[in-house]
């Protein structure tokens, strides 16, 4: 009898984690603003923002769903800023001071990933 | 004394025949009057035949003055102190031919009549004292079939009780946990649609997650239990019919007299 409680709980325990996605990689393209997005990295300039959407990407099944919440939080506010955006998986960056800011991206509020933005002076304007 | 017997002969004679066809006290009637009381005795008063004598066949009286009346119909070799058995003497069963005992199935041609009480009955007078009663030994029939329950099948409850268990829990499981999860579920997912603010659409959104976790756990825990339980019931309900009609082929083969093991 306890041997089998023991492998329905370890049934369920697998069962559980095979519930779970497993985090791989992160999909992540600009919606609005000044700024190029190549892989994690951003580029934007000083003073500018720009609008990109983030999305977590599982290894296999099962895959993120809509409600997988993903939240994004710089490390150095005073060079770069992410915030929420309305929706649930926009977010807005900001470009504070020139320097590279490591933005953490956690899903489900777990530290899953990171984005590196780095921010360029602001270029002048031909006349 | 010639003359008087001559005349109270006829007499005595007729008197007596009277009161044999009359039959009066059967015990007494049986013992003739003594010879000299007889031919002494006046012509009307009868001969005392109520009175039992202490020599009942030692006198006789002679053969052609005093006819004898007819005896009544007793056995010869019974004793004069017979008594009846008492009430309480357990006399069912036990061999009285001359009582029209049924004779069927009693083992008659070696019953030990050593054992029966002696006192009183005519068979052994010889014996003095009374034998303690023996009960006859009981007659068994053949000997019944051993019972056999054919729900101690081990193998197959060993198998069918897990796997009802198995089978009832994951039914349980798909249909309630899972069911229940992904309607709630679905009811977070259109709330946080329509949720104002950032903070309510991170909660419901929370919320949905959370029941579609419960929802897969309940669905595949199910799944798997039901996968596993199935053939379980399955093989333990074939098992233990097969356990069951065997049992029933062994009793009928019992009840021929033929045993057969497998």
């Amino acid at each position: 009898m306890r041997k089998h409680a023991q492998r329905s709980l370890a049934l369920l325990a697998l069962t559980l984690l095979a519930c779970t996605p497993t985090y791989s990689s992160l999909d992540v393209y600009p919606l609005d603003g000044d700024g190029e997005v190549v892989g994690n990295t951003i580029e934007l300039e000083e003073g500018h923002a720009m609008v990109v959407h983030v999305r977590p990407v599982s290894t296999g099944y099962p895959s993120y769903e809509d409600f997988d919440i993903v939240s994004l939080e710089s490390r150095s506010p005073t060079i770069a800023f992410a915030e929420g955006a309305r929706e649930i998986d926009e977010f807005v960056i900001g470009g504070v001071s020139v320097g590279t800011a490591r933005i953490t991206v956690s899903v489900n509020g777990r530290d899953e990933d990171e984005l590196v933005v780095e921010v360029v002076a602001q270029q002048e304007s031909a006349p | 004394m010639i003359i008087t017997t001559v005349i109270h002969g006829p007499l005595s004679t007729a008197l007596a025949l009277t009161m044999t066809l009359a039959q009066v006290d059967v015990q007494g009637a049986t013992e003739p009057a003594p010879a000299t009381e007889s031919a002494t005795a006046p012509a009307a008063e009868p001969a005392p035949v109520a009175e039992p004598a202490p020599a009942p066949t030692a006198a006789p009286a002679p053969a052609t003055t005093q006819p004898q009346p007819q005896p009544q119909p007793q056995p010869q070799s019974q004793p004069q102190g017979y008594q009846p058995a008492p009430q309480g003497y357990p006399q069912q069963g036990y061999p009285q031919p001359q009582q029209g005992y049924p004779q069927q199935g009693y083992p008659q041609p070696g019953y030990p009549q050593q054992g029966y009480p002696q006192q009183g009955y005519p068979q052994q007078p010889q014996q003095g004292y009374p034998q303690p009663y023996q009960p006859p030994p009981p007659v068994y029939g053949p000997a019944p079939p051993p019972r056999v329950d054919a729900s101690k099948n081990n193998v197959g409850n060993a198998l069918l009780a897990p796997g009802a268990t198995l089978l009832a829990v994951g039914l349980v499981s798909v249909v309630f946990v899972g069911g229940i999860s992904a309607i709630v579920r679905d009811s977070r997912l259109s709330s946080a649609e329509s949720a104002d603010s950032r903070a309510d659409t991170e909660d419901h959104l929370n919320g949905a997650r959370a029941a579609d976790r419960a929802m897969r756990i309940g669905f595949w825990s199910g799944i798997g239990m039901i996968t596993v339980g199935l053939p379980l019931t399955i093989a333990g309900s074939v098992l233990k019919n097969q356990a069951r009609s065997g049992v029933a082929r062994r009793i009928d083969l019992r009840a021929t007299g033929v045993e057969v093991k497998f």
